[in-house]
């Protein structure tokens, strides 16, 4: 510091002006750097774990309302198509393709005979938040899936 | 003394973005975390409301009389081996385990299925700082009614 102001007024401006201009040169490239290198994997991460748990939470609900509905319909036909739509509605509620989702209804005896157990088990196919957005590419993240099971009633 | 101003600069920098990212992934781990417990609780809720609708179908028909009318009646032992046998019946879910159907299953009223179930959740991520998991307790109501 003494040495530098022996230098004389001038020379102290000029010598500290550009070092400052320098540092904050370095810090802001540094940011940027850092930035693209941490903040956007993590950003990514961030979208890629809520796109998961998203998935999670629409086959859950999709699973258990796939299985009240089919119970309650008079004949195989209209019960797997109104199961069918409780899966559409419950992935399209959670912002995803019902083309994605899968499913499956087991019974064990005859479906809708009284005491009958129906399982259902819904798959989803979780895409990659911005690389699944782009069309011709299919990156999946995951694949979630819930299964629910529920009793035909004695009397309808 | 400038050089080292700047040195002390770069490491903040650099420090100050690893620990924003360690906050940032302690953040998403603990919303991971509880959203699995969320999810092992709707998971066991939807297990009681499967084994509370295959209860109230065990109803026994009264037809009524002078001093009744006619309705449906349920009983604690029918209740509770109808739930239980539902649980037997299914696949255990992955997320959650431990579902046991809890004492206070039955019928109180008479009218209405009351069951009470209890499971454990191991949420994601931070399972070793609770090595038994979180114990969770959902109770459900279904009844039979009667229509024209």
């Amino acid at each position: 510091m003494r040495s530098s102001r022996g230098n004389g007024l001038q020379g102290a401006e000029a010598g500290c002006t550009p070092s400052e201009n320098g540092e904050q040169g370095s810090a802001v490239v540094e940011f940027i750097f850092l930035a693209v290198l941490l903040m956007i994997p993590i950003v990514y991460l961030i979208l890629t774990v809520g796109q998961v748990q998203a998935g999670a939470y629409a086959v859950v609900g999709a699973a258990d309302q796939a299985a009240k509905v089919y119970v309650l319909s008079s004949d195989t036909s209209s019960a797997g198509q109104a199961a069918e739509q409780a899966v559409q509605l419950a992935m399209e509620d959670m912002g995803f393709d019902a083309a994605n989702a899968t499913l499956t209804i087991t019974c064990d005896g005859g479906c809708l005979t009284a005491g009958a157990k129906v399982h259902t088990r819904v798959e989803l196919r979780i895409e990659l938040p911005v690389v699944g957005a782009v069309p011709g590419v299919t990156a999946t993240a995951a694949t979630v899936h819930a299964t629910a099971s529920q009793k035909v009633g004695r009397f309808k | 003394m400038r050089q080292l101003d700047g040195k002390g600069e770069d490491g903040q920098i650099m420090v100050l973005m690893i620990g924003y990212v360690l906050l940032a992934l302690l953040v998403v781990t603990v919303v991971a975390a509880a959203g699995s417990l969320y999810l092992g609780q709707k998971k066991l809720l939807s297990i009681a409301d499967s084994a509370a609708l295959a209860a109230a179908d065990t109803f026994v028909l009264s037809g009524g009389s002078a001093t009744a009318d006619p309705g449906t009646f349920l009983n604690n032992q029918g209740v509770r081996s109808a739930a239980q046998d539902y649980l037997a019946g299914i696949e255990s879910p992955t997320t959650i385990g431990g579902v046991t159907l809890d004492a206070e299953t039955g019928a109180p009223d008479g009218h209405t299925a009351y069951v009470v179930m209890t499971a454990v959740v191991h949420p994601l991520f931070i399972n070793f700082l609770v090595p038994d998991g979180i114990p969770i307790k959902v109770t459900s109501t279904a009844r039979a009614n009667l229509e024209l």
